[in-house]
């Protein structure tokens, strides 16, 4: 079996899972549209802060909300890998010839698709509420890449942190101590040069941060494309850097075993 | 010897070669814990090679190796002629795997979960579809696999489980533990099930079991497992065969008591004479003849049984531990 038809194989197969427990797929679309409504009108005051300079504040928060999803969703992503040691079929695949990367590949997959959905679906909501944007597609197709990126990059590091922990509670205490920190080191709610000095520090080094700010770069009027593809690039490496520890934890996995 | 000669030896000898060679297998976990511990054994192609031993003696750690999910701290093990840990992709097509607990995917169908394992084994197009079908047919699935395994009962699951290992015809299959947690009904088709797939298909396979009746039924070749290491092989029946006269077990109303008959007992014309908790395990020609003498001899009897030995009493004579307390050991570990 060759490496793609095994990504596409184990890919399928999650994403069908995905698709057949719909609850869980509608309560994963509407939540970013809930974020989006209550930050947006709840902050919407951000906007006359002396200072700022995004616009609207529903304009500005979006890649904030698609980001902070992203994240979400590649944090919750390991969950996929417990239930599948679980139930056995980690192990039952593991011992099959289908590749290892495409064990690994198939929930990010999954989740990949789960949050182009959603960003999608967010992206229309901004457009019904009067939101939008200079960059234009080129500027969307940036925002898709750059949460695209970031959630994968994520949930390749939720999946490591599975298969070492194996325990659903654990995964789920460490999205929860990462998630609010992340999210506000970054540009995804306040504009950063209204932020303290180390918050500003501390965003150069937030993947989160370089999502948002990839994302609201070309999706503004003049888009500096050098920032843009320094942005990505990071992402990039960052999720090439996840991938090998992922697979390094997979190694671990069955030497534990 | 002639050239043909050769080769003829030379087929002779792959022909003969076992399906599993296992040597030396030392596996540790943590600093305390010896799972495998020197662990030998060789199962000849086409046969039921049968692993027996209480719960923690090593059967689970040896099948998570031999089927490239766990790497031995030393040792070697070689599956349809490869290497495990050299040559895993190469074993890993040739296996089937059956694991201990039940392992289908929950949100595909019986038909798609099958289909799965049939396409990583690539199988493609109508030969997949056949091949599925077949397996739908023979582990007796019908309009169930049309389903999603919620809606299967425990015994559906296993079966499916059991069609997904077999799906793309391996060459050896690993069993463990596979009918525990079954109803008796479903243990028995399960059997069935196994006895044809060596007979008809010409499989190799790797039961493992801690039901002595279980490997006696089923298994052609049988190890011993006790704590890491392999006590005892054979056939059931040269095993049964090694003891000599009957087994007689008597129960005493003390553990104290067990002793000493233990040791009033051993001037009598038996052997292998064993105290374990409050029981007397010996063996001794013509049991039922010499039950009453040897009842009259010690005191605070409270029950006696004789028997033609058992695997239990193959266990015992080879661990100094009743099988059953070597299980409710491993429970406990």
């Amino acid at each position: 079996m060759t490496l793609a038809s095994a990504v596409w194989l184990s890919s399928a197969r999650h994403i069908r899972g995905v698709v057949r427990s719909p609850w869980t797929t509608i309560i994963s679309l509407v939540q970013p549209i809930v974020w989006l409504l209550i930050f947006g009108s709840l902050f919407s005051a951000v906007s006359r802060i002396p200072g700022f300079t995004g616009g609207m504040y529903l304009a500005f928060l979006t890649p904030g909300v698609l980001a902070m999803t992203g994240l979400y969703a590649g944090g919750w992503n390991g969950m996929y890998t417990i239930i599948d040691i679980d139930n056995g079929l980690l192990d039952r695949l593991l011992a099959s010839p289908m590749q290892r990367l495409a064990i690994l590949l198939g929930p990010l997959a999954q989740q990949a698709v789960v949050v182009l959905a959603q960003s999608i679906l967010i992206l229309c909501l901004a457009w019904v509420k009067g939101v939008s944007f200079a960059g234009g597609v080129p500027g969307y197709l940036v925002m898709l890449v750059s949460v695209a990126l970031l959630s994968c990059l994520i949930g390749a590091l939720s999946n490591a942190l599975a298969v070492i922990v194996r325990k659903i509670n654990v995964l789920v205490v460490a999205v929860q101590f990462l998630v609010l920190p992340l999210t506000f080191t970054s540009s995804a709610y306040m504009q950063l040069n209204l932020a303290p000095g180390w918050i500003q520090a501390v965003s150069k080094v937030n993947p989160l941060n370089w999502s948002v700010e990839a994302a609201r770069e070309a999706l503004g009027a003049s888009p500096d494309w050098g920032q843009i593809g320094l942005y990505l690039g990071m992402l990039s490496v960052l999720l090439g850097f996840a991938l090998w520890v992922a697979t390094r934890a997979f190694r671990s996995y069955l030497r534990s075993q | 010897m002639t050239q043909a000669e050769a080769a003829v030896a030379v087929r002779d000898t792959a022909a003969a070669r076992p399906a599993i060679e296992v040597a030396g297998l030392v596996k540790t976990y943590g600093r305390d814990v010896r799972a495998l511990d020197g662990l030998s054994f060789a199962a000849e192609p086409g046969k039921v090679f049968g692993l027996l031993g209480p719960n923690g003696a090593g059967k689970s750690t040896t099948v998570k190796i031999l089927t490239t999910l766990s790497i031995p701290d030393s040792g070697t093990a070689r599956v349809a002629g490869f290497d495990v840990l050299a040559e895993a992709s190469e074993v890993r097509r040739a296996i089937g795997v059956v694991a201990q607990r039940t392992a289908v995917d929950q949100m595909a169908t019986g038909i798609e979960n099958l289909a799965m394992m049939a396409r990583i084994h690539g199988l493609r197009g109508r030969e997949l579809r056949t091949r599925v079908d077949e397996q739908v047919e023979r582990f007796g699935l019908g309009e169930k696999a049309k389903l999603t395994p919620y809606n299967y009962s425990g015994g559906q699951r296993r079966r499916l489980d059991l069609a997904m290992g077999l799906v793309h015809r391996p060459r050896v299959l690993f069993l463990d533990e596979p009918t525990t947690g079954l109803d008796p009904e479903a243990r028995i088709g399960l059997w069935d099930e196994i006895r044809t797939l060596t007979r008809e298909d010409g499989l190799t396979v790797l039961l493992t079991t801690h039901y002595l009746e279980e490997a006696d039924l089923l298994a052609n070749q049988l190890a011993i497992v006790d704590r890491g290491r392999v006590v005892a092989s054979g056939t059931p029946a040269e095993l049964k065969g090694e003891l000599r006269g009957d087994a007689v077990h008597i129960g005493l109303d003390s553990a104290e008591a067990a002793v000493r008959a233990a040791a009033q007992l051993a001037d009598e014309d038996v052997w292998d004479v064993q105290a374990e908790d409050a029981v007397v395990h010996l063996r001794t020609a013509d049991g039922a003849r010499a039950l009453p003498r040897l009842l009259s001899t010690v005191d605070g009897v409270v029950s006696a049984t004789v028997n033609r030995p058992s695997l239990d009493d193959v266990y015992l004579r080879h661990t100094g531990r009743a099988f059953r307390r070597g299980n409710a050991e491993g429970e406990a570990s």
